[in-house]
């Protein structure tokens, strides 16, 4: 079923070092920039080492949510899925490569299979470099980078679900088009509603009493969130209300109360956690994120097995 | 005789809408072990029915099978090596183009890279091996696009303009090389091109086809006495103003060359008819002979009236295609 020749080339045209770099700069500077902004504003300068540590790992939970394993994968995922095929379409290249002795199925399955190998490395290794620019720029001492260092395989868990969902509907898109541009457009544009768009629609809806039903299910940066904070949870992290709330405001899972969450500084006294918001339970938002993209692959592997290569 | 390549009422319609039929029950037969012209003026299908036989489309209706096998089964594109008219490369050496694609088929690496060694040599490129190929002239793009069709050593060659971008060398050393291969490794070569009077030099077998279906289907010696005997050509010196008089003596037109093409019945008739007629104007008859009918003639004559080929001044008294088609 997989063509080692397809898989190989696939996968060092993913490795290229164009785009190990263009990726690294596109992934760090964000991150730098964020940890400069908060060193110089003393964001993080609390009276306990134990309490920095805590603040630290909560943001960089957040950065790793919506940008290291969230925005920066998936848009890599778009970016790789949308050349499995479309770019051979329109390159004219696949022409000579459906009429080899090589059925259809095993070409895509190849390329997808070469992409989710590809993807779990540039994962792992934006975790490292990610996890690296932090320590780095707030100077952790070894004992406290160790506490990061020991939570980057449930963010990697995440990361996988993030590329699974992005390179899912890419490949499928792109399996159907024959422009990498206009493959990746629907792609980019969905991990901008789920990541961004959904932080300011959600609460007005849920207001309104509007969100529940379709907007609910649509809405991929909940299941996100939700999956997120339960591997993590699972991976015995526990957040500040502090950190609740900031991650709630981002994925949707906490209650977020208007007024915030009040931190009493002055005696290192934490409000009792907020509330989670159950519109799903993990498993349920799990199985989404399983099954939806298992139904695009298997679709974007169809429709390629059907196309006409003209 | 095995067959190598079969049609069987092959149909594509492309569209939802607005139906295009480009190929419409198109039935044909190729042996194995022959260079088989596949001709016919543009938009005529060839091309959506060589995508057929190779498996890039799928056919609306009918069946083209290679060796027995399914057309776009592995086992049917196993013995098939197609070049594309414009083939187009990956941003790679075309030493490392050769050895992926010999080894999608499976071949395995030492062997792949000793092929592609050996082809890029037989086509005289080793001087260019390690260059990018997507920077190569639009020729040595098509001799790459040859030998990649060539990298799994099929049985069947299946080429769709094989010399369309080459200049006349160039042009003649793959004609060479695509009748070494029919003559002295057995290869069936299906060959699709317009340039008629190259692909006569090397093809025995030949299909015509026209809006989609099949014209006319033979070997070429056949074909060229079916088409020549009985034809002649007649150069006077006012050759619009004997037509007339030239017609009585069977059907008659003027062919592209201005001169007088006329089908005779019978030709030792013809012949004392003509010195007759000329008897006191022998200084008018420039000579008359037996026409050499060429593939493009044939061409020309069996899709004269069904195509837009057909030059407007060629004001035809009768057509063998004509003839031909009833």
């Amino acid at each position: 079923m997989i063509n080692k020749a397809i898989f190989e080339k696939t996968f060092k045209d993913f490795f290229r070092l164009k785009t190990i770099l263009v990726y690294s700069v596109f992934l760090a500077v964000p991150l730098v920039i964020f940890s400069q902004i908060a060193l110089e504003a003393n964001f993080f300068n609390v009276t306990s080492l134990d309490l920095m540590v805590e603040y630290l790992f909560g943001f960089f939970s957040v950065l790793s949510y919506v940008w290291v394993s969230g925005v920066a994968i998936s848009l890599l995922s778009a970016y790789f899925c949308s050349s499995m095929i479309a770019e051979e379409v329109s390159d004219r290249t696949i022409l000579l490569l459906v009429t080899k002795p090589v059925s259809r199925a095993s070409i895509f399955m190849s390329k997808f299979l070469a992409f989710l190998v590809s993807i779990l490395i540039y994962s792992a290794l934006s975790l490292f470099l990610s996890v690296y620019i932090w320590a780095s720029v707030f100077e952790l001492d070894l004992a406290s980078l160790m506490v990061f260092v020991s939570k980057i395989p449930y963010f990697f868990i995440y990361s996988v679900f993030v590329a699974l969902f992005f390179g899912s509907i890419s490949a499928a898109i792109s399996a159907l088009s024959s422009s990498k541009l206009k493959s990746i457009i629907p792609s980019v544009l969905l991990v901008i509603v789920a990541f961004f768009v959904f932080i300011q629609i959600r609460d007005v809806s849920r207001d309104m009493g509007a969100y529940e039903g379709v907007l609910s299910f649509t809405d991929v940066g909940y299941d996100f969130g939700n999956l997120y904070i339960s591997i993590l949870e699972a991976g015995g992290v526990r957040f500040i209300p502090l950190m609740q709330g900031v991650l709630g405001t981002f994925t949707g899972v906490y209650d977020v109360p208007d007024e915030f969450v009040d931190v009493d500084y002055d005696h290192g006294i934490i409000k009792p956690s907020l509330e989670r918001l159950k519109y799903r339970s993990p498993v349920v938002s799990l199985i989404k994120l399983i099954v939806l993209p298992g139904i695009l692959t298997l679709l974007g592997l169809l429709v390629f097995v059907k196309r006409d290569i003209s | 005789m095995e067959i190598a390549i079969e049609t069987t009422e092959l149909t594509k319609t492309f569209g939802l809408v607005k139906r295009l039929t480009a190929v419409n029950n198109l039935s044909m037969k190729i042996e194995k072990g022959t260079v088989h012209g596949f001709i016919g003026p543009n938009g005529a299908g060839k091309t959506t029915t060589i995508k057929m036989i190779t498996g890039a489309i799928s056919p609306t209706n009918g069946s083209a099978q290679v060796f027995g096998e399914e057309a776009g089964k592995n086992e049917a594109k196993a013995r098939i090596g197609y070049s594309p008219e414009h083939p187009n490369f990956y941003s790679q050496s075309a030493f490392d183009f050769l050895v992926y694609n010999a080894r999608i088929c499976g071949v395995e690496p030492s062997e792949a890279k000793e092929r592609a060694n050996n082809l890029l040599d037989w086509m005289g490129l080793t001087d260019f091996k390690n260059r990018n190929a997507r920077g190569f002239s639009a020729g040595m793009k098509q001799k790459l696009g040859l030998l990649q069709s060539l990298i799994h050593d099929p049985d069947v060659l299946i080429l769709d303009e094989p010399t369309a971008n080459l200049d006349p060398i160039g042009r003649f050393d793959v004609l060479t090389k695509i009748k070494d291969l029919a003559k002295k490794e057995g290869k069936t070569i299906l060959v699709s091109s317009h340039i008629l009077d190259e692909l006569e030099k090397v093809v025995d077998h030949v299909t015509i086809i026209n809006k989609g279906h099949t014209v006319l289907q033979s070997d070429i010696h056949s074909l060229k006495n079916k088409f020549a005997s009985n034809k002649y050509i007649v150069e006077t010196a006012n050759n619009p103003a004997y037509l007339k008089r030239i017609s009585k003596l069977g059907p008659a037109k003027l062919n592209p060359d201005g001169n007088i093409e006329v089908e005779v019945k019978n030709p030792e008739r013809f012949k004392s008819a003509i010195f007759t007629m000329f008897k006191n104007d022998t200084k008018n008859l420039g000579g008359f002979y037996p026409l050499k009918m060429s593939l493009e003639n044939i061409f020309m004559n069996v899709l004269g009236d069904k195509s837009d080929l057909k030059n407007n001044e060629q004001k035809t008294v009768s057509t063998l295609g004509e003839k031909n088609d009833k």
